[in-house]
């Protein structure tokens, strides 16, 4: 290990989130190198000092005194004796019934891939891979889930950063990460359902992030971005703009 | 649903008093991280406390009460923003995404020097400010870790997400704070592109036992 590796381990190493043999790793660097010791002695003071500084805001008197008084009353209606505990059973029996019902009956419907597309674009996730265009695509080569199309090809402004094969729902799908002006895009790419009638292209919102889906038979892409809508049409094949 | 038998309700109330109480500072200093606000912090608290009180026969004993309280606020505090009207704003979402992107983590890098100096001088006030001006989400994830002491697992089921987004938001927002008090854009030692960073299924062995 040498100061490099070992300056981007230390924040694993510090919180204790290491496990064993990385660590004997880290100790050992440290054994024998004194300015990343000296580093890392430093990082430790630093991290002492935040931590008494910040612990030294308590709640208030008065919030102490409120959150106890609201618990006595709160304690105080709850052991009121109940004159129909069954009649309340029943009612809890009745809507657990109902929520079972809801719960099976939305597991039924089918899985919104546009929803899952946001959730991945939102989580970091399994396998990906960062680097350039042609490094992304030879990670692509090899882990693939089905034959894939880049989406859009590196342009001014527009630049693949990375992929990361996942699955939406049940789909096993890919995920592109393009820097676009410093903001980041993801296209999810999956083979297209067999087709209903879906809209070629649909644009929506969700979470604040505009949301295109498009597609034709084979691969459908839903784009995600926290960017303008025309930005986010620069990924849309003019095929499909109309 | 309140079905809340005597004798139960008696040895309950001792086992609360006993263990969630001890923890109102820190629930306290998460509720200020959240809401930025006194006496928002204060209702957030007391709403804390009482939907604690009501759901501790699902607390787990022997499971990290904190966490657990923070769980609960977290959630509050998030059910009280979608009531207000105030959806998830769009700067937020930015944030989001700008936070999931791992590569931050790599970047991190030791301040030496007159800057780790500049780092040790900071006053309480100047560490409190340079908290105070991260981005929530990260704010709360340095909180978390840097003064209440949670495990990047504990973190990830307090707020809800992923430890990969945990991870880079602990380690950006340290940057960022750092940054700010030392008044120079930290060592960020970039690694070489086309890195393979398989964080999480590192993380995912570890969680496994197959060492990290």
């Amino acid at each position: 290990m040498d100061c490099n590796v070992l300056s981007r381990y230390s924040d694993l190493y510090l919180d204790g989130e290491l496990a064993l043999e990385e660590r004997t790793e880290v100790e050992a660097h440290l054994k024998q190198c004194s300015e990343c010791r000296d580093a890392v002695t430093a990082e430790v003071r630093f991290r002492q000092r935040v931590r008494e500084s910040l612990l030294a805001a308590r709640a208030p008197t008065s919030l102490r005194e409120q959150v106890a008084r609201r618990i006595r009353e709160e304690r105080g209606r709850l052991d009121r004796p109940r004159f129909f505990p069954t009649l309340s059973y029943a009612v809890a029996v009745l809507m657990l019934a109902v929520m079972g019902y809801a719960v099976i009956f939305l597991m039924e419907s089918p899985p919104d891939a546009a929803d899952s597309a946001v959730a991945a674009h939102m989580a970091s996730s399994d396998s990906e891979m960062f680097g350039t265009s042609a490094q992304v695509q030879a990670f692509l080569e090899g882990n693939a889930p089905f034959r894939y199309q880049v989406p859009l090809e590196d342009r001014e402004g527009v630049k693949l950063v990375g992929a990361r094969v996942t699955r939406l729902g049940p789909r096993p799908a890919v995920v592109y990460l393009y820097d676009v002006a410093g903001r980041r895009v993801s296209v999810a790419q999956y083979q297209s359902a067999p087709a209903r009638g879906r809209p070629r292209l649909k644009m929506d919102r969700r979470s604040g992030l505009v949301v295109a889906t498009y597609g034709d038979d084979r691969l459908t892409q839903t784009v995600v971005g926290d960017l303008p809508e025309p930005e986010v049409k620069r990924f849309i094949p003019a095929s499909f703009s109309q | 649903m309140g079905l809340w038998p005597f004798g139960k309700g008696r040895r309950n109330a001792t086992r609360f008093d006993r263990e969630a109480m001890p923890h109102i500072d820190a629930v306290y200093r998460f509720a200020r991280s959240l809401t930025h606000d006194a006496a928002q912090a204060d209702d957030l608290v007391q709403e804390t406390y009482l939907k604690a009180l009501k759901a501790f026969d699902s607390f787990q004993e022997g499971t990290n009460c904190r966490a657990w309280l923070f769980r609960i606020c977290r959630n509050s505090f998030i059910n009280k923003v979608r009531a207000g009207g105030r959806e998830v704003a769009l700067d937020q979402a930015a944030e989001q995404v700008h936070a999931t992107s791992l590569s931050g983590w790599s970047e991190r890098a030791f301040y030496r020097g007159p800057e780790a100096a500049a780092l040790l001088s900071a006053t309480r006030d100047e560490l409190e400010a340079a908290l105070n001006e991260l981005p929530r989400d990260f704010r709360n994830v340095v909180v978390l870790a840097d003064v209440e002491g949670l495990a990047y697992k504990e973190i990830a089921e307090v707020m809800g997400t992923p430890i990969g987004t945990v991870m880079s938001r602990l380690f950006r927002g340290r940057r960022m704070m750092r940054e700010k008090l030392s008044g120079a854009p930290g060592g960020a030692r970039g690694v070489g592109g086309g890195e393979v960073l398989s964080l999480s299924k590192r993380l995912k062995d570890r969680e496994n036992g197959n060492g990290l």
